[in-house]
């Protein structure tokens, strides 16, 4: 940019960008007096701000041009294609089929990320599960030992022989051994003797 | 300034009605600012058929965004920055021809030579200048000439008559570079009008 003054005035150079906003009226009041200080002495940056205030004045003036007459038909023409849809009262129906089609949409969305998510982790379950090493499950032996104390509590407490397995069991065996004998003492029952 | 408040209080009524699908609001936007759009984008792409284009287009977009529209930026800046988005875009895909499109420079040098020598030697005064049909024509011819970064700030300010902060926001720019901007357009076009300015001072 060529400037008016060529004297490599360094006020000159600092102060001449602040001409545009000094034109415009956007300085502070320091600035305003410290451009009109050196305005008054530099005659080149005199003559620079007044044909800037000259170009300024003529974009002011400049020819505004308009649109054609048939601007606002052609827009409400186009408009006409794009009419949004009308404001709605509210309806349960609509609100339904409203979180529906959004769901359907989340779920068009998302399927496909979701099956990939769910192949990687069963794939990785099937990894994990053949490299663990296979023990072999035994029932608990406490659960053995529970359920024979069971059998032997519903023989004891029944108050006829008959309908207790256990007892009927050790009267068929007879005298099988002395644990029946022991047994059938305790329970109260008559000896075969 | 009373009055601009006056402006903004009317359109964000206008705005709300429009948002509520009011249609007869939204022409109403469109009568108040579709000339100063357009008289812009025109200066911008110097082709009167792609700026009308471009200004429906910038309509369009602002019937269909106006519901994201809010009120801490004027409709002034939001319809500008639509404005300018799509002159940047027109500029980028017409790049090539965009050099040759200058209808508004029609005129030759010579031309130029001749309006200076009839421009009597009188006291400046750019309302009498400006019926002078070859200012006209070369104020356009440098305007067009213009990096398209200087055009657009000194169209928005000096003709359209943004401040600078909403140039600031229209363009995305810090403050500063909308000051520095404005005056390197200004000096360049001070330069190009020269022969018009040489009577001054």
């Amino acid at each position: 940019m060529s400037s008016l003054f060529q004297n490599e005035n360094t006020v000159c150079r600092s102060l001449e960008p602040m001409l545009s906003c000094y034109i415009d009226n956007t300085l502070s009041a320091r600035e305003v007096w410290e451009v009109e200080k050196h305005l008054a002495l530099c005659a080149d940056c005199n003559a620079l701000a007044q044909q800037m205030q000259a170009t300024v004045q003529i974009l002011h003036s400049a020819d505004c041009y308009d649109t054609g007459d048939d601007f606002m038909a052609k827009l409400h023409a186009r408009l006409d294609t794009l009419e949004p849809e009308p404001a709605r009262g509210f309806s349960l129906r609509a609100a339904m089929q409203d979180w529906l089609s959004g769901m359907s949409a989340v779920v068009r969305t998302w399927r496909l990320p979701a099956l990939t998510v769910g192949f990687a982790a069963a794939t990785l379950l099937l990894f994990v599960r053949s490299n663990t090493p296979v023990v072999p499950v035994t029932p608990p032996i406490a659960t053995a030992e529970r359920a024979v104390d069971l059998s032997r509590q519903v023989a004891f407490t029944a108050s006829n022989p008959f309908d207790d397995p256990v007892a009927t069991k050790a009267e068929v065996d007879g005298s099988s051994g002395p644990a029946n004998d022991t047994h059938n003492e305790a329970n109260g029952a008559p000896t075969s003797f | 300034m009373f009055a601009m408040g006056n402006i903004m209080h009317a359109d964000t009524a206008l705005v709300q009605r429009a948002q509520a699908n009011d249609r007869a609001a939204f022409n109403e936007i469109v009568l108040r600012y579709k000339s100063k759009v357009y008289n812009y984008i025109f200066r911008m792409v110097h082709n009167a058929l792609d700026a009308e284009d471009l200004t429906q287009e910038t309509f369009l977009r602002a019937y269909l965004s106006i519901r994201s529209f809010q009120s801490r930026a004027s409709l002034n800046t939001w319809l500008f920055r639509i404005a300018t988005n799509l002159c940047i875009d027109y500029s980028r895909k017409n790049k090539k021809t965009q050099a040759m499109t200058v209808s508004l420079s029609m005129e030759s040098e010579d031309d130029s030579e001749e309006a200076q020598r009839d421009i009597p030697d009188v006291a400046f005064d750019p309302q009498r200048l400006l019926l002078n049909k070859e200012l006209g024509l070369l104020l356009n011819k440098a305007l067009s000439e213009l990096p398209e970064k200087l055009r657009t700030v000194v169209l928005l300010y000096d003709i359209e008559g943004l401040p600078y902060e909403e140039i600031a926001s229209v363009v995305g720019c810090p403050l500063g570079t909308v000051k520095s901007r404005l005056f390197n357009a200004r000096s360049s076009l001070r330069e190009k009008l020269a022969p018009y300015l040489n009577g001054v001072a």
